[in-house]
C-alpha cells in the first residue's frame, strides 16, 4: 500500500469513480463598478464605461492617465467587510470571496468541508512597492510585503477557513482562468468539496509605467476590435467563482448557476510580449475545450473575448477565433474591456462571473465602445453595443497575456440552473 | 537538523504494486533533471549535501538597490550560480534575459536533454551530445493530437521579476514618464521563467507559474500530474527557481545582518532545478512521483498535525518507512519532526538554502536524487509547510529493478560521487 493510499483526501478519485459534474454555485466581484456581482452586471448591461482619470496616483506628465479604479466609496466600504491590510488587492479578494460563498450558501468558517482556494494574480503584493514612487529616488515603504506573494491571501484567511490547498497561480493575464481550471480539476479529482477560484489585481503605477513605455495605452477609451483602437487601459478588482460537485449543491437544496464544461491551456511559445501571429495557443485551447465538452462551434453562443484593445492583439484574436470556430454561423464575440479596462489578474475571473450571469440572464453584453470594426474581424460576429437578448447556453472565455500563456474556459448552462 | 545513520535510508521500504499512486491519477516517471544550485553540479553533489555534515555558511554577498533609499547591505547568501545554458537551448538574446530566467532555462534544458539523451551518463548536467530530433519539445512545437501530446511547463518562484519590478519603480521615480526600459516591464511578473522555458524550448503545452510559499513547488508537481492525466499534456517540465536581491531581502520577513533566515542556518539562495516528467506504466521500474496530499492545517498547532501527516503516510501500526525531506521556514518544526522520525529528516533550507516558492520542488528533487543514489526499492516523503498552515506532502519512490523508468540507475562514480546512467532504450521524446 502506498503511504498515502489510506487517506481519502489524496488527489486521486477512486478507480471507477465517475468524474463529477463541476458547477458554479456562487459568484462574487469587486470591480470598477463597485462591490458585488449585481453592481458589475448592472454596469455592463447599462453600457457604462468605467474607465476614467486615475485618482490614486499622480500621473501628471504621463501621456495617458486613465484607469478603471474601484471607486473610493467601494474601497471605503471594504472596512465593513474584511480586515485592514496594506494590499488593496488582498482586500478585494477577501470581499469577493465572502460574497461568492454567501451566494453559494457555503459557510466561510467551517472545518467540516474541504475548502481550497485557487487564486490567479499577475503581480500579487508587489504594488506595495509602487507607493514609494515620487519625485527623486524611490522611497521604499517600510514593512516590506512586496516580496511575500502569499500575503495576498492574508485577509482571505482571516475571513474564511481554508482546509484544503491554497494555490497562487501567476501565469500572466490568463491567471483567472488558470485558477478556475485548477479549482475545477481539484473538485473533479475529489481533492476538495469547495473550490474558491479567483482572479485579483490592484491598479499599479508600475503597470502604468510599463504600458506607457510600451506605447500600449489608450488615452481616451478602450475600443476592442475597432479599427481605430489605440491601446488598453489598466483596471483592477477581484472576482470569485465557487465551484463544487453538482450533487453537493443540489443536496443542500440549491440550484447551480452554471457548469464548467471544459478548460484548456496552451502556450504560444513565440514571444514574451507579442501573441503568435496565427493565434496558435488560442486556437489550440478553443479546440481543446470543444473536444472535451463534446461540442461544436455552433454550440457556442458567446465568446467573451480577451479583447484588450491593443493594435497588436485584437486582430490576431479575431482571426484565430474565426478559424477555431468554423460553424454555420460566425462566432458571436464581444469584449467587456471597453467598459472595465484591463484588470490583468482579475480580468478572466471577472469575465467568467459575467459569463455566468449571461447564462442565467440570456443576455450577451455588447462591444459598448465599438464604432468601426477592424476588417480583421470579418470572420466573427461582433455584438452591437446594446448587447443581445438571446438564449445563452454556452460561453467560451479565452484569456492570454505576456509570456504567451493561454487559458480558456467553457461554461454552460445547467438544466436546473438558478435564474 | 537530525542526521541519522544514512545507511538506514537505503533499507528497502514498502512500495505500491500499482502505478496508480500518483498525483492526479497519471503515473509520472522522472525522465530527467536539471540543477543550477550553489555548490551542486551533479546529482551526487546533492546526495552528499543531504547526507553529509552541515555545509559551511555561504559567502558574504553585497546587495544594492541603486536609485532607491535602501542602503547597500552585506549578507550571507548562497550563490550566485553560473547559468551554463546548454548549447541545445542557446541562441541570440540570452544576455537580455533576467538572471533567474537564465537559471530556469538552463535547468529546464538540462532536464529535457537528460530525458532525451539515450544511454549516455547523466550527472545533473548534460555532457553528452544530444540529437535535437529526440529532444523533448525540440523542433516545431507539437500540437494536441501529435503522438505524445504537448509538453507542459510549470514553474514555481516567488522572486522571478522582483528586481525588474523594483527597477521599473525606480525608473518611474527618477526618469520622465515613458522612459522606463520597455524590456523591464514585461519581465517584472512572476512568469518570466516559465515563459522563457516555453519560448526558448518551443514548448506549447500548458504554461503555468505558481508562487507563494514552498508548497507552490509541490503544487506545481501535482498540477502537472493532473494536466497529464486529463490529456492536456503528454509530458511536463516542472521546475522552480529563486534569486536573492536587495529587494527580496528588504521585502521579506526576518532579514538580519546574518542574512534572511540566517539565525537558523537557512540562508537565502540563488538557484534553479527542474524535473522532466512523463507518464509511466504499471509495473515499470523507475523513479516516480507518488501521491500528493495538499491541505490547510491549523497554524496554531503545526507540529502535531505535521507529525500526524507524516505518520499517516505509513501503514497502520508501523513507523514511517523512509527519509523525510522538509521545506519550510520553521526550523523548530523540522527539529520536532526529527525527534520521532526513525529515518533521516533533511531540512531543505538548511541543506541548500531558502528558495521561497521553489522550496517544495527542490525538496522533491532531493528525494529523486536520493532514489537515484539508493538501490531500489526506496521511498521518501517530501513535506512543505508554510506558517499559514498551507501544507503539501508527496511520496517519491523507486522500486524493484535496477533500471528505472526514468532511464536512470544508481552508479557510484570513481570519485565517490553518484551519477545516473540511462539504461532504458525508451526516450521521453
Amino acid at each position: 500500500m502506498s503511504p498515502l493510499d489510506r487517506d481519502p483526501t489524496t488527489l486521486v478519485r477512486p478507480p471507477g469513480g465517475s468524474r463529477p459534474d463541476v458547477v458554479v454555485s456562487g459568484t462574487g466581484a469587486v470591480s470598477a463598478a463597485g462591490l458585488g456581482t449585481a453592481a458589475l452586471w448592472r454596469a455592463v448591461t447599462e453600457r457604462r464605461v468605467l474607465t476614467g482619470p486615475v485618482t490614486r496616483f499622480d500621473l501628471s506628465g504621463y501621456p495617458a492617465r486613465r484607469g478603471a479604479e474601484v471607486p473610493p466609496d467601494a474601497v471605503a466600504g471594504l472596512d465593513a467587510l474584511v480586515p485592514a491590510h496594506r494590499c488593496l488587492a488582498a482586500r478585494y479578494l477577501a470581499a469577493a470571496a465572502l460574497e461568492a460563498l454567501r451566494d453559494a450558501g457555503v459557510p466561510a468558517r467551517s472545518r467540516r468541508h474541504r475548502l481550497g482556494v485557487f487564486v490567479g494574480t499577475v503581480m500579487a503584493t508587489r504594488p506595495l512597492l509602487d507607493r514609494g514612487i515620487g519625485a527623486g529616488r524611490l522611497a521604499v515603504p517600510a514593512g516590506g510585503g512586496w516580496a511575500r506573494p502569499d500575503d495576498l491571501l492574508a485577509p482571505l484567511r482571516a475571513v474564511l477557513t481554508v482546509t484544503g490547498p491554497a494555490v497562487l497561480l501567476a501565469p500572466g493575464c490568463a491567471a483567472g482562468n488558470s485558477a478556475i481550471a485548477a479549482g475545477s480539476r481539484a473538485v473533479a479529482a475529489g481533492e476538495v468539496d469547495v473550490a474558491v477560484c479567483a482572479g485579483v489585481s490592484e491598479l499599479s503605477l508600475e503597470i502604468l509605467a510599463m504600458f506607457t513605455s510600451l506605447r500600449a495605452l489608450a488615452d481616451d477609451t478602450v475600443r476592442p476590435f475597432d479599427v481605430d483602437r489605440r491601446g488598453t487601459i489598466p483596471g483592477e478588482g477581484a472576482a470569485v467563482l465557487v465551484l463544487e460537485p453538482g450533487e453537493r449543491v443540489r443536496a443542500r437544496g440549491r440550484r447551480p448557476l452554471a457548469r464548467v464544461l471544459a478548460c484548456a491551456a496552451a502556450a504560444d511559445a513565440h514571444n514574451p510580449t507579442r501573441p503568435h501571429p496565427d493565434g496558435a495557443g488560442l486556437v489550440a485551447t478553443v479546440r481543446g475545450c470543444l473536444d472535451r465538452a463534446g461540442l461544436t462551434a455552433d454550440d457556442v453562443d458567446w465568446v467573451s473575448a480577451h479583447g484588450t484593445g491593443t493594435p497588436a492583439s485584437d486582430g490576431i484574436e479575431a482571426r484565430a477565433l474565426a478559424r477555431a470556430l468554423p460553424g454555420r454561423r460566425r462566432p458571436v464575440v464581444s469584449s467587456v474591456k471597453g467598459q472595465l479596462g484591463h484588470p490583468e489578474g482579475a480580468a478572466a475571473a471577472l469575465e467568467a462571473v459575467l459569463a455566468v450571469r449571461a447564462l442565467t440572464e440570456d443576455f450577451v453584453p455588447g462591444n459598448v465602445t465599438l464604432r468601426k470594426p477592424d476588417p480583421a474581424c470579418d470572420g466573427i460576429d461582433l455584438v452591437e453595443p446594446a448587447g443581445r437578448r438571446t438564449p445563452v447556453r454556452t460561453v467560451l472565455s479565452p484569456a492570454f497575456g505576456f509570456g504567451g500563456g493561454v487559458s480558456t474556459v467553457l461554461l454552460g448552462r445547467c438544466d436546473d440552473a438558478a435564474s | 537538523m537530525r542526521r541519522a545513520d544514512h545507511r538506514r535510508a537505503s533499507r528497502p521500504a514498502r512500495h505500491p504494486r500499482t502505478g496508480a499512486a500518483t498525483p492526479g491519477g497519471a503515473p509520472l516517471a522522472v525522465a530527467g533533471l536539471g540543477l543550477r544550485l550553489p555548490g551542486v553540479t551533479r546529482v551526487g553533489d546533492l546526495v552528499r549535501r543531504l547526507g553529509g555534515p552541515p555545509a559551511p555558511p555561504p559567502a558574504v554577498r553585497r546587495f544594492a538597490a541603486p536609485g532607491s533609499d535602501l542602503d547597500p547591505v552585506e549578507r550571507l547568501a548562497w550563490g550566485p550560480v553560473e547559468p551554463r545554458v546548454p548549447e541545445t537551448a542557446a541562441g541570440r538574446g540570452l544576455r537580455a534575459l533576467p538572471y533567474e530566467s537564465l537559471l530556469a532555462l538552463a535547468a529546464a534544458a538540462s532536464a529535457r536533454d537528460m530525458a532525451a539523451a539515450g544511454p549516455a551518463p547523466v550527472t545533473g548536467e548534460t555532457t553528452a551530445p544530444v540529437d535535437p530530433a529526440t529532444v523533448v519539445g525540440a523542433g516545431p512545437p507539437a500540437r494536441p493530437g501529435s503522438d505524445d501530446g504537448p509538453v507542459a511547463v510549470l514553474w514555481a518562484s516567488s522572486t522571478a521579476g522582483l528586481s525588474e519590478y523594483a527597477t521599473v519603480c525606480v525608473e518611474a521615480a527618477t526618469l520622465d514618464p515613458g522612459l522606463c526600459s520597455p524590456l523591464l516591464g514585461p519581465a517584472s511578473a512572476f512568469n518570466g521563467p516559465a515563459a522563457t522555458v516555453s519560448i526558448r524550448l518551443g514548448l506549447d503545452g500548458p504554461n503555468e507559474t505558481l508562487t507563494g510559499g514552498p508548497t507552490a513547488g509541490l503544487s506545481a508537481l501535482a498540477e502537472a500530474g493532473r494536466l497529464v492525466a486529463e490529456g492536456s499534456a503528454g509530458r511536463a517540465l516542472v521546475g522552480g527557481s529563486a534569486t536573492v536581491s536587495r529587494w527580496s531581502l528588504a521585502g521579506a520577513a526576518g532579514d538580519t545582518e546574518a542574512g534572511a533566515g540566517g539565525e537558523t542556518g537557512a540562508w537565502a539562495a540563488d538557484g534553479a532545478g527542474c524535473l522532466a516528467l512523463r507518464p509511466c506504466r504499471d509495473g515499470e521500474p523507475g523513479v516516480r512521483l507518488g501521491r500528493v496530499l495538499r491541505l490547510g492545517l491549523d497554524p496554531a498547532d503545526l507540529v502535531t498535525q505535521c507529525r500526524d501527516l507524516v505518520r499517516g503516510g505509513s501503514a497502520p501500526g508501523t513507523p514511517p518507512d523512509g527519509p523525510l525531506v522538509v521545506s519550510t521556514g520553521d526550523a523548530d518544526l523540522v527539529d520536532a519532526l526529527a525527534k520521532d522520525h526513525a529515518w533521516p529528516v533533511w531540512h531543505l533550507e538548511r541543506v541548500l538554502g531558502d528558495f521561497g516558492a521553489a522550496g517544495g520542488l527542490l525538496a522533491a528533487i532531493c528525494a529523486v536524487a536520493h532514489c537515484v543514489h539508493t538501490p531500489p526499492p526506496a521511498s521518501l516523503l517530501v513535506l512543505a509547510v508554510e506558517p499559514s498552515g498551507n501544507a503539501a506532502i508527496m511520496e517519491v519512490l523507486s522500486w524493484e529493478a535496477s533500471t528505472l523508468s526514468s532511464g536512470c540507475s544508481a552508479d557510484t562514480s570513481p570519485s565517490g560521487g553518484v551519477s545516473a546512467r540511462r539504461t532504458s532504450t525508451t526516450t521521453a521524446s
